[in-house]
């Protein structure tokens, strides 16, 4: 039997800054069905879907569900509309209590004569959750005292409870335990048996071969195509995924023979790091004069590894030793022995926001200008480093609040130029940055390679890393789960083999 | 263990806990001073302004949780009781009611309002709201001058401290538990994103908790004034000095609220903190060691009750 | 017009800073602070500020009116600054009433040590300067007391004799008074301490007093001592004053007597307040400094035994000095190498409903001072000015307005 037209996508747009995160796609989703959504980090999956489900405004286009346009203002809005949507990080609010979790927003329908009837909230929370199997989470009893996994089914139950005509799982299972997973494929075939439509996200392939009925891809905003479940298999739909040209515009374009040079003097051994939850017995060494990739999905734990090698992993066990014997166990001992970090949460772990260029530059070098800092040399330090990398700037009194997302990046850089580091850990280096930056930032990598610099890069770009790197880790699940290098015949497939 | 463990889940641990710590704070000064501390009359006074500064804690409770400040307390406490003063002369016991809640929620209000419109953080808004408040006070004392009148004190001693306390108690609790207010404050204060998202109006809740901070401080004024007796106004921010005690409440509450009970956190903190003063005199101790001992007591209850996570940001 | 509300708030904003600026250059008038001598014989209006802890509580405001009345009748104009006696705010606020251009300024100051800002401050402004309710100790600041002597433009101190008044005090609460209110007849031995705020100068000397008097006492009594605890602080609330004589009470039911040393009136109405609520007016001496607008009431029905009070006209005194040296007066205007002027005032002790009435009648229904006596006290030698200070009493003020 044909299955009817449920919700339509025409022209959906979005942009943040420079960057175009969905491009004009249209899609369609029909009753009873399981769509899922996939496609590589930054293909515009999550932004496509939070339009849908009030989180983020729309740019441009229309979502014309059952017939009628909707541009919900918010998530409860949505709900409100039909529409419900289950994210990939923590969803519920501590403090509050699972029942006043499952009706934020909603608690109008309790309310009488401005009197909230708690015990009826707590009561049908609690009927609901038991209806879910899930009789064991007390409505009454604050959030916090249930661990993630169990937090996730309150969202899962207070998203699914009123039946809701679509239904988006942005990512949720790789949280989950089996148990999880399987309550939650327990509501996606329920509202697929109502005749409604989920619409699934997930990098797990076999996950997405189980439960789609069929499967859309983007790729760097763009609807790539739409397939039935029963025909593609999963290296197929990786292809699909991927498959762009690789422009070597801005790449290196050199394919040194690995198997004759002799790799450079280890510059930093990273041995059985593990960091509960995130990362689990990482080992590798990062040699001179090389550009040593570690590649993932966003959650592998790979912005993890940064962090343990400056020194600002918390918890973390295991050694990162330097070549001279030093143990890097805080940020001070990672800069003084010329380790540089760029964090991938730039504005808040990278750059004082709220602060000049100059400071930005100059701080980590201040300890080495002496007691008594010089306004004069201050400012010609920070001048002499802004300016090399050109930074497009009124002067380094500026606030760095006030540049754009590249030129913040140049700072970030300048800072670490302006100390001489000679090991470099860049993660996400070029997130968020137009093209013509991005080459600059290339090329300044290519020619810390050639003066014998360690550089690490960190990225969720697998273009990025096929282009730039020697050797590429591959990371799934906090373990390094493939060593790949650079040669002209490596792919994309390559590495999203290892990824997902 | 698995006791503790039930214990654990219990809605009432976060409030047997702090039993248990005013029990032992009770047995320390007890033991030291038998026959001076802590006989069942000697409680009730040490109670008795406790629950002054716990009906202040109550209101500070709603800004605080939402991670806001309001050190316009001190000077609202003033000017509120003033107000009491003045117009219980006019209209009475009414006068002495009304009056001071009334301008503790116009003052909220006011403070609500700045907070709204010039978005600049509340710290800043009510510490300049505050000097306002103070001259307002100067001004209101001309009128009313600074003693309240014999007739109107019975909110100073029991039963009238007691039942109006208990009814402040009893309305604090009902917003938090029964009210979209409650819920909201709450929310707010987890994530204000969330909240945003889930179509919580975050701008009139925020306005609406300040007006109930300083609504609860013109209560508190009815039992301040009718303890003391007196207010003179206070200028040049020494009204400061008067946000603090009810703000030792408020971190009780916050420290507790986790269990649930964030009043009656808020009450039984306020006791213990009544109760080592009480015990300090006892002990002929001098005030400086009385201040040192409480602000370690406090630190060491909020240490043991706050998830401190390792390198993570902390204001 | 429309107007974003960001730019509202930024117009908001330079408009109360320029209302701000202009009212400060309004208010710096004739512009005469910027002179080096500050002597006003030319004939334009003499300036004088007035730095205090508080202008509103009991004895600020009296402070301040009755210099404020002086002014009118003298044509002089005072500008007033509150500073809460925090000690980098009694420092401000002598460097904010030099720039606002006064040609002189009284001050009642926290700590000796802020002396010695405003002793430089007033030197390099060309500023007179007095003290009131306050004395810069030789003994415990022998630098700022050298600064103060070394100085053209430091006129002096009026202050009490706060050891003596503590001393009074101790001894009229340990008297047998068989006059007394019928409960409190006998002499206390067994005296409660309620202080203000911690370190505060004017307690330390009270303070000293009364472990004097103690002393004095058990000397001359040692089979029938006397005990003073140490102080506990009530701040300036009164609320915090109910409380700690409510703990006084709960800790020791034997006490007899309660000094509350001072802060402001508050504290000693929580106090008394709260004495009358435990049952306990009429069985325990209350004794304090700075009068109680009920002290009649309070004297009539046991609820106070004694205080002191009454010394508002210290500052009245200060300011009639620091007016002398801005009119030029040669008996008035420092040298170098003397402290300058001392006055020693007195206080006035009342412990009996006759006594209040007395004062009462002199000093609260009436001026003691009319605004004729006013203006012969501004014309006076030293001396004589002096004279007038210490023979200040009710029987002082009896004789000159009988």
């Amino acid at each position: 039997m044909e299955q009817k037209l449920l919700l339509h996508a025409e022209k959906i747009d979005k942009r943040f800054g420079p960057t175009h995160a969905v491009n004009e796609v249209s899609l369609d989703f029909l009753e009873g069905e399981v769509h899922a959504l996939i496609g590589e980090n930054g293909s515009g999956k999550s932004t496509f879907t939070n339009m849908l489900t009030g989180i983020l405004p729309i740019g441009s286009g229309t979502f014309t569900l059952m017939g009628h346009d909707v541009a919900p203002k918010n998530q409860v809005d949505a709900n409100h509309q039909g529409i419900a949507i289950v994210v990939q990080e923590t969803g519920t609010l501590g403090g509050l209590s699972v029942a006043d979790n499952m009706f934020l927003g909603d608690e109008d329908q309790f309310i009488r004569r401005g009197i909230k009837d708690t015990a009826a909230m707590n009561r049908k929370a609690q009927e609901l959750l038991d209806a879910y199997d899930l009789g064991y989470i007390k409505a009454t009893s604050i959030i916090d005292n249930y661990d993630f996994e169990d937090r996730k089914l309150v969202e899962i139950v207070k998203s699914t409870w009123f039946d809701p005509a679509v239904l988006v799982i942005d990512e949720t299972t790789t949280a989950l335990s089996q148990k999880g997973r399987d309550k939650l494929f327990e509501v996606m075939d329920h509202v697929r048996e109502l005749g409604h439509c989920v619409i699934f996200i997930s990098h797990d392939m076999g996950e997405v071969l189980k439960m789609a009925d069929r499967i859309s891809i983007l790729r760097d905003g763009d609807f790539v195509t739409t397939v039935n479940r029963e025909d593609v298999d999963e290296d197929q739909l990786k292809t699909l995924m991927v498959g762009r040209q690789m422009d070597d515009h801005y790449y290196r374009t050199d394919y040194p023979d690995y198997a004759r040079e002799q790799p450079g003097e280890t510059a930093v051994s990273v041995r059985g790091v593990t960091v509960p939850g995130m990362i689990d017995d990482v080992s590798f060494d990062l040699h001179r004069g090389e550009i040593l990739g570690i590649g993932g999905l966003s959650e592998c734990g790979m912005h993890e590894v940064g962090k343990a090698i400056f020194g600002a992993s918390y918890d973390r066990t295991g050694e990162v030793v330097l070549a001279d014997g030093t143990k890097v166990k805080d940020i001070n001992t990672a800069i003084d022995h010329s380790i540089a970090y760029a964090s991938k949460d730039r504005d808040n772990e990278s750059l004082l926001i709220n602060d000049t260029i100059e400071d930005n530059i100059a701080l980590p070098s201040m300890r080495d200008m002496g007691r008594v800092l010089s306004d004069k040399k201050l400012r010609e330090f920070s001048d002499k480093y802004a300016v090399l990398m050109s930074t497009k700037m009124v002067s380094v009194n500026q606030y760095v609040s006030a540049l754009s997302g590249g030129n913040k990046q140049k700072v970030v850089l300048a800072r670490w130029l302006g100390k001489q580091s000679d090991i470099l850990v860049l993660d996400s280096p070029t997130r968020g940055i137009d093209i013509k930056v991005k080459a600059a930032i290339y090329a300044l990598l290519e020619q810390m390679r050639k003066e014998n610099k360690a550089i690490l890069i960190i990225s969720e770009e697998i273009m990025e890393l096929l282009g730039m790197c020697d050797r590429i880790f591959v990371m799934k699940d906090g373990k390094i789960n493939g060593e790949l290098t650079r040669s002209p015949e490596l792919s994309e497939q390559d590495l999203i083999s290892k990824m997902v | 263990m698995e006791l503790i463990k039930r214990a654990r889940q219990s809605q009432w641990y976060g409030v047997g806990l702090l039993l248990i710590v005013t029990a032992l704070v009770w047995l320390v000064f007890k033991a030291m001073c038998p026959s001076t501390f802590g006989d069942p009359d000697q409680l009730l006074t040490y109670l008795q302004t406790g629950l002054i500064y716990a009906v202040g804690g109550c209101g500070l409770y709603f800004i605080v949780v939402m991670g806001l400040w309001d050190f316009s307390i001190g000077s609202v406490l003033v000017l509120s009781c003033l107000m009491a003063i003045g117009f219980s002369q006019s209209m009475g016991i009414l006068g002495l009611i009304v009056a001071p809640i009334l301008c503790g929620a116009l003052l909220g209000a006011a403070n609500g309002l700045a907070y709204i419109k010039l978005r600049i953080p509340s710290l800043i808004v009510t510490v300049g709201l505050s000097l306002i408040y103070e001259s307002l006070s100067v001004f209101t004392s001309g009128w009313s001058g600074t003693r309240l009148g014999d007739a109107y004190k019975m909110f100073g001693s029991y039963p009238w401290n007691l039942i109006l306390a208990v009814l402040a108690f009893a309305l604090c609790t009902f917003i938090l538990k029964y009210t979209k207010l409650g819920t909201y404050v709450n929310a707010i204060g987890a994530n204000e994103a969330t909240a945003k998202n889930m179509g919580v109006n975050v701008d009139k809740y925020k306005f609406l908790a300040f007006v109930l901070c300083s609504t609860f401080v013109g209560i508190m004024a009815i039992l301040y004034i009718g303890y003391g007796t007196a207010q003179t106004p206070m200028t040049g921010m020494l009204s400061q000095s008067l946000n603090f005690k009810p703000l030792m409440g408020t971190f009780f509450g916050l420290a507790f609220k986790k269990y649930g009970h964030p009043v009656a956190a808020i009450v039984i903190g306020e006791f213990i903190i009544s109760m080592m003063f009480a015990g300090f005199v006892a002990l002929g101790m001098p005030v400086t060691i009385n201040n040192v001992v409480t602000g370690a007591t406090l630190l060491a209850i909020i240490c043991i009750t706050t998830k401190r996570v390792k390198g993570a940001v902390v204001k | 017009m429309n107007i974003s509300r960001r730019n509202f708030v930024k117009y908001a904003g330079l408009m109360g800073g320029a209302a701000g600026m202009g009212s400060l250059v309004g208010c710096s008038g004739s512009g005469s602070g910027s002179s080096s001598d500050s002597s006003a014989s030319s004939g334009s209006k003499i300036k004088i500020g007035v730095s205090i802890w508080s202008s509103t509580d009991a004895l600020g405001k009296l402070s301040v009116d009755i210099i404020q009345k002086a002014a009118d009748i003298l044509g002089v104009e005072v500008t007033t600054v509150d500073q809460g006696h925090v000690s980098e705010q009694v420092t401000a606020s002598v460097e904010t009433l030099c720039a606002a251009g006064c040609n002189g300024i009284v001050i009642c100051n926290s700590a000796d040590s802020e002396m010695t800002s405003a002793i430089n401050t007033c030197n390099d402004n060309g500023v007179y300067l007095a003290q009131f309710y306050r004395m810069i100790s030789k003994d415990a600041s022998p630098d700022v007391y050298s600064l103060a002597e070394a100085s053209k433009y430091f006129v002096g101190s009026v202050h009490e004799d706060e050891v003596g008044n503590g001393e009074k005090l101790i001894e009229l609460l340990t008297a047998d008074n068989a006059d007394a209110y019928k409960g409190l007849t006998k002499g206390a031995r067994n005296i409660k301490l309620e202080a203000w705020t911690v370190g505060d100068a004017t307690f330390q000397l009270r303070w000293k007093g009364y472990q004097s008097g103690v002393s004095t006492w058990n000397s001359a009594n040692p089979s029938d001592p006397v005990t003073l605890s140490d102080p506990v602080y009530a701040n300036t609330s009164s609320s915090e004053g109910t409380n700690v004589t409510q703990q006084f009470y709960n800790t020791d039911p034997k006490m007899d007597a309660l000094i509350v040393a001072g802060g402001g009136g508050d504290p000693l109405v929580g106090s008394v307040g709260q004495l009358a609520n435990m049952g306990l007016t009429g069985t325990i001496r209350v004794a304090s400094t700075d009068f109680l607008d009920d002290l009649k009431d309070q004297l009539q029905t046991g609820g106070m035994y004694c205080e002191s009070g009454g010394h508002f006209c210290d500052p009245l005194y200060s300011f009639l000095m620091v007016y002398a040296a801005c009119k030029g007066n040669s008996d008035f205007m420092p040298s170098a190498g003397s402290y300058g002027k001392e006055i020693l005032f007195p206080y006035v002790y009342v412990s009996s409903v006759s006594e209040y009435e007395d004062y009462e009648k002199y000093f609260v229904d009436e001026a003691p001072y009319t605004d004729d006596e006013i203006s012969k006290l501004a014309a006076m030698s030293f001396d004589d000015l002096d004279k007038s200070a210490t023979s200040l009493s009710i029987e002082d003020v009896k004789t000159r307005h009988a």
